[in-house]
């Protein structure tokens, strides 16, 4: 049986968000006939050259080199010279570049506050990605994600979402300088860059990004309906701009905004497209900037270790450091319905600001980040109180060998939310700690083992406290 | 039988005999294409492993119009050969091996000029003769993928040889050259000469060896 997702208030696991983007393409290892580490230090996690070849629109510098299996031709490029009398040349991918992950969990209840000691989500999901270039200007990124999800600990809830971008490079002016992203947006650049959810080892996605502005229980308010700000950071539809040089990149993004389906709520239909806002005038707006020092470049210029004897021989070594900025503006509508058919609409203009850091020193890398939040009016005729949001976090991740990455986070979040509203608990705020070790067994399957420690607020996400999680996933 | 062979036989004698002293007056240009700071893909129908070397008399010479023709045939909606170097005057002929319907359209380079020669059915031929010298892209605008580069020079010491995947780098000799001056240069679809072209000069009976490096555009300006 579906749940109406209205119903559902706060009882899904925060942080055990849907997943927003698959990263690990194999299809790509088949076009260049190279290893998934090519461009993940530890899948989904990309490395340097990874990320070169993400933003350079799915292409290595002297990319056809490299391609084993070539693209098929719409046109020679001889007919650009013809242009306008004749067709601008391009290509498509010679099979259809479609990649297969399939993510299993297992989930262990070790301290016996869930009904089901241990539950398995087998899959947790699959999912269809595609993604590919379409000449020297345009390339595409879509996915279909089959999603099982444990609801309360006690309900199996599945769906599917799709996303699909199309994306414009060199638009105009120098290269790499301003390309375009139309669709699914966000999935790279919403979030802070030491800590993208696309880039995540861990089970979980990041608390800064998945959190949602706490509902109000129906039952307690003595509401008919209540619908809250269903914001967080993940992919919306909508536009971006971004560019990048060596040591430096940007994204600023116009999103419809105030989503349907927020992304810790099971929705109520069995397909959607992720981050479908509702149809209005307002937009909400982005922008995210990046900057490198040392290592390789954003565009995979080379390091800048003039010795190569001594430059990083790993794949997953860039001895760096990276700081990441982030803003967001929005609104989102609340409407609140009493049980005698009254209802209130009213807009919540809210902000969010960030800033993080990423160093990597040879097998290392640690990452801290802070984010700032405010919600003018987030339960609308409930409160007149504003909300100020506090997330942060802090991990490490260390290769003892090129196969075995154990990692900790530190994650809190602190709100200062209103005290007087009947059905909310004014007290939110958690602090926790995640202790876990991604395994790749091979390059493209990996098992990830992880438990999380809650040191304040471990009823407001009861179950997720010392829960064992074990993840397979396998990408082909 | 036996006349043919004895024939046959004071043939060679006499071309013996007359190009010893054709040899003694002309020199040869041999040397290397190598690719730097790029790598070129070598293998599939429009691979990137052909090389034009030419060398461009800087005195003024007379040719011989070339005799013959040669050809280029569209097979598995590919042109064969991709590249190909000619002396102004020569013929080609353009076949249609394939079960469909071929169209030739010429680009000419750099004057920018067209030209449609046709459309014509499987098994057909249509001779074209090129009178002027540059590139001509060659593409059949049936099958927008189809494309060959066809080079034509005022002279006849041109050839084209081929990059090894291995070494990156392609072999070429120059047979028969006249004593005097010349510009050395190479054509590649992609790269372009490291530099400007090279001065050599050729003496009667010598071999020159000189290499040549092409790259990407933006390595290949001379600083």
């Amino acid at each position: 049986m579906k749940i109406p997702f209205r119903a559902v208030i706060s009882l899904i696991l925060l942080g055990l968000a849907v997943r927003q983007d698959s990263q690990a393409l194999p299809s790509f290892s088949r076009k260049y006939g190279t290893s998934c580490v090519t461009c993940h230090e530890a899948f989904p996690r990309r490395n340097m050259v990874g990320e070169a070849f993400r933003l350079n629109g799915y292409r290595f510098a002297d990319d056809e080199a490299y391609v084993k299996t070539p693209p098929v031709e719409m046109g020679d490029e001889a007919y650009n010279r013809l242009w306008p009398n004749a067709l601008w040349s391009s290509d498509i991918p010679a099979s259809f570049p479609m990649s297969v992950i399939m993510k299993f969990l297992l989930e262990a209840d070790l301290d016996g506050s869930r009904d089901a000691e241990v539950l398995f989500l087998f899959p947790e999901e699959i999912e269809l990605v595609w993604a590919g270039t379409l000449g020297n200007n345009f390339s595409f990124y879509g996915d279909i994600i089959f999603v099982q999800k444990d609801v309360d600990y006690s309900e199996i809830e599945s769906w599917a979402q799709l996303k699909a971008r199309v994306s414009i490079h060199d638009i105009v002016g120098p290269e790499n300088l301003f390309n375009l992203n139309i669709g699914s947006v966000g999935m790279q650049t919403l979030g802070l860059y030491p800590a993208l959810a696309e880039n995540n080892l861990s089970t979980h996605y990041y608390q800064y990004t998945s959190w949602t502005m706490p509902r109000v229980s129906l039952s307690e308010s003595g509401l008919a309906d209540f619908r809250g700000n269903p914001f967080s950071l993940q992919p919306q539809v909508g536009l971006e701009l971004y560019g990048f040089g060596s040591r430096w990149k940007y994204a600023a993004g116009v999103v419809s905004g105030d989503v349907l389906v927020a992304s810790d709520e099971v929705p109520d239909s069995d397909v959607i497209f992720m981050g479908t806002g509702r149809s209005r005038g307002a937009k909400d707006g982005y922008a995210s900037l990046s900057y490198k020092l040392g290592g390789l470049g954003f565009d995979g210029s080379g390091s800048e270790v003039s010795d190569p004897l001594k430059a990083n021989p790993q794949f997953w070594r860039d001895d760096s450091l990276i700081a990441s900025l982030l803003g967001y503006v929005g609104t989102a509508e609340i409407r609140t319905e009493t049980l005698d058919g009254s209802t209130w609409t009213g807009d919540d203009f809210f902000w969010r600001v960030g800033a993080g850091l990423q160093q990597k020193y040879r097998d290392l890398t640690v990452a801290a980040g802070y984010m700032y939040g405010h919600n003018d009016r987030p339960y609308g005729n409930l409160s007149r109180e504003t909300v100020d949001s506090h997330a942060c976090f802090a991990e490490a991740s260390y290769f003892v060998y090129p196969w075995l990455i154990p990692y900790a986070r530190y994650e809190a979040l602190f709100l200062d939310l209103p005290e007087n509203v009947a059905g909310l608990n004014s007290d939110h705020d958690t602090q926790r700690v995640m202790f876990g070790v991604k395994a790749l067994v091979r390059a493209n399957i990996a098992l990830t083992l992880e438990t999380t420690i809650f040191t304040e607020g471990e009823e407001v996400q009861e179950g997720f406290d010392s829960t064992l999680m074990l993840l397979l996933s396998v990408a082909l | 039988m036996k006349s043919v062979w004895l024939s046959h036989s004071l043939a060679v004698l006499l071309s013996w005999g007359t190009a010893l002293p054709a040899r003694a007056q002309t020199g040869s240009v041999f040397g290397q294409v190598r690719v730097e700071q790029a790598r070129v893909v070598t293998t599939g129908p429009k691979s990137h492993k052909k090389v034009v070397v030419n060398l461009e008399p800087l005195d003024k010479q007379t040719h011989p119009p070339p005799v013959g023709r040669l050809e280029m045939d569209q097979r598995g909606l590919v042109f064969i050969p991709h590249v190909l170097s000619i002396q102004v005057g020569r013929e080609i002929a353009f076949l249609n091996s394939d079960h469909d319907r071929h169209n030739v359209y010429f680009l000419f380079e750099p004057s920018g000029k067209t030209l449609d020669i046709g459309t014509w059915g499987p098994g057909q031929t249509v001779t074209h003769r090129f009178t002027e010298p540059g590139q001509v892209i060659t593409l059949c605008q049936l099958h927008l993928e189809m494309a060959a580069y066809i080079l034509v020079f005022d002279h006849p010491f041109h050839t084209t040889t081929e990059i090894q995947e291995k070494t990156m780098a392609a072999a070429y000799r120059l047979e028969n050259v006249p004593p005097g001056q010349y510009l050395l240069n190479a054509w590649h679809k992609k790269l372009l000469l490291k530099g400007k072209p090279i001065a050599v000069s050729v003496a009667p009976g010598e071999s020159v060896s000189m290499d040549l490096v092409i790259t990407k555009r933006e390595y290949a300006k001379p600083k």
